[in-house]
Formats: C-alpha cells, structure tokens, sequence
C-alpha cells in the first residue's frame, strides 16, 4: 500500500464528515464507563445482557434477583414444612381413629 | 465465586429456617377433634356426618364386647402362662379361641370401616378406606399379649 497515493490523498481531503450534534456526549460517555466500573461481571450481569437490560442496570439486577431467590428459598421451606406437617397430622388422626374402632388396638395399649 | 457460594448457604439457610419455623408453629397448634377431622379430611356434608356418627354410635357396644372377649382370652392365656401350664390342651385351647376373636373382631373392624366409606362420596370413601385398611390389617403381627 503507498502512503503516499495522490488519488488517495484526494479522497480523503475531499470526504467531509459531520458528526451528528451530541449535546450530552460527554456525559453519556461518562454514565457508561461508571456504570461498567460499578456493575457486577457476574452471572447476573451475563444474563441481563443477554436480556437486553443496559449495563446500568446491572446494579439492581442482582440484588433483585438475589432477592427473588431468597423470598423463593422461604416460599418453598414453608412450603415444604406446611405439607409435612399437614402429611403427619393426617397419618396422627387417622392412627387415632383407627385406634377407636379397632378393639385389637384398644386392648394392645397406646401405640408408639 | 466465595460471594455466590456464600449465597447459596444463605438461601439454603433461608429455606431451612422457614421450614423450622413453620414445623414448629403448626406443631404448636392444638390436636384437632375426631369428628372435626373427619369431617374436613372427608369433606363430610353434616347429613354424611350424622350418618357415619349414628354407625360408630352403633358399633360402639359391638367393639366393647369384643374387647372384653379379648381380654378375657388374655387374662386366662396370662394366668396359664404364669402357672408354667403353656403345653397343656387348655392353653392351646384359649389361645385358639383368642385367635378366633382375633379374626372376627377384624373382620367387624373392616366390615365398620367399609359401611363409613359407603357413607361417604364414591372418591372420599375410597380414599378413607385406602388410608384405614392398611392401619387395621398391620395388627396381624400382634399376638395374645403383645407383638409377636
């Protein structure tokens, strides 16, 4: 390649670029290098771009996912401890009712 | 990758503690009634729930008397026990006729249990049956005086 191509030289002289007016150029530069420094390189963060969700974002991006995951642990230990107890309280009761109309059971004494 | 182990411990730990606590707070709750039970266990209409009472209210004097039959074997079967008579004909005797009882008193216990469950609607009274009937045919390991 010659650097010194006149028929080059030309066309690069005679190309006029105009940047399109960007008032809050610098500014929006500056929300964008703030938002990359603070946001998290997580999974989170992966999975929001992938999403389309801007990189400013990114901040609550994880603590609410983190909190949806958390009020979703909670929501399935209850969850799991209400249908255990709901489960031995119907085995207790039926064991009793079994127990009142069972004279083989009467006569044996309480069951474990 | 410390941050999102500790993470996943948390929710663990979340998980585990609203378990605990709702085992805890539904084992603090006062035993249900029999009949209470039954009826939102089985979804008893009240006229079912009269029905299925009025039957335990007959059956009542029917399972007192094979508890007393039973009792009796027992006693006697203690008594020949306790005088070393286990190998002669009348301990052979009773203990034939605690199974005898034995046998007819689970019988009337399933012959009760199936008359509730036809009280009931087709579905619940299968369901109630599913859960009672195996509660009553594990006595068979029992023996004149305790498990066999």
């Amino acid at each position: 390649m010659n650097d010194r191509d006149p028929e080059l030289s030309r066309v690069l002289k005679s190309w006029p670029h105009q940047p399109a007016p960007a008032p809050r150029f610098n500014a929006e530069v500056w929300a964008r290098i703030e938002a990359a420094r603070t946001a998290p390189w997580s999974a989170a963060a992966v999975i929001a771009r992938a999403f389309g969700i801007p990189a400013q974002h990114f901040r609550w991006v994880l603590p609410l996912g983190a909190s949806i995951a958390l009020a979703l642990a909670a929501l399935a230990g209850a969850g799991a401890g209400l249908l255990q107890t709901a489960h031995a309280r119907t085995d207790r009761m039926a064991a009793a009712y079994v127990r009142t109309i069972d004279p083989l059971q009467m006569t044996a004494g309480p069951q474990p | 990758m410390r941050r999102l182990a500790a993470f996943l411990v948390l929710i663990v730990a979340v998980a585990a503690g609203a378990y605990g606590v709702t085992r805890y707070v539904n084992s603090r709750q006062p035993p249900e009634d029999q009949w209470t039970w039954l009826r939102r266990e089985f979804e008893l209409t009240p006229a079912q729930l009269a029905r299925i009472q009025a039957l335990h209210a007959a059956y009542a004097p029917v399972c007192a008397d094979h508890c007393s039959r039973i009792m009796a074997a027992q006693t006697r079967l203690t008594a020949l026990i306790q005088a070393g008579r286990q190998d002669t004909p009348e301990y052979r005797a009773v203990l034939d006729q605690w199974e005898a009882v034995r046998r007819e008193c689970n019988a009337a216990t399933l012959r009760q249990l199936q008359a509730v469950a036809a009280a009931m609607e087709p579905a619940e009274g299968r369901r109630y049956l599913a859960m009672m009937e195996p509660r009553v045919a594990t006595r068979d390991h029992l023996g004149p005086l305790g498990v066999r």
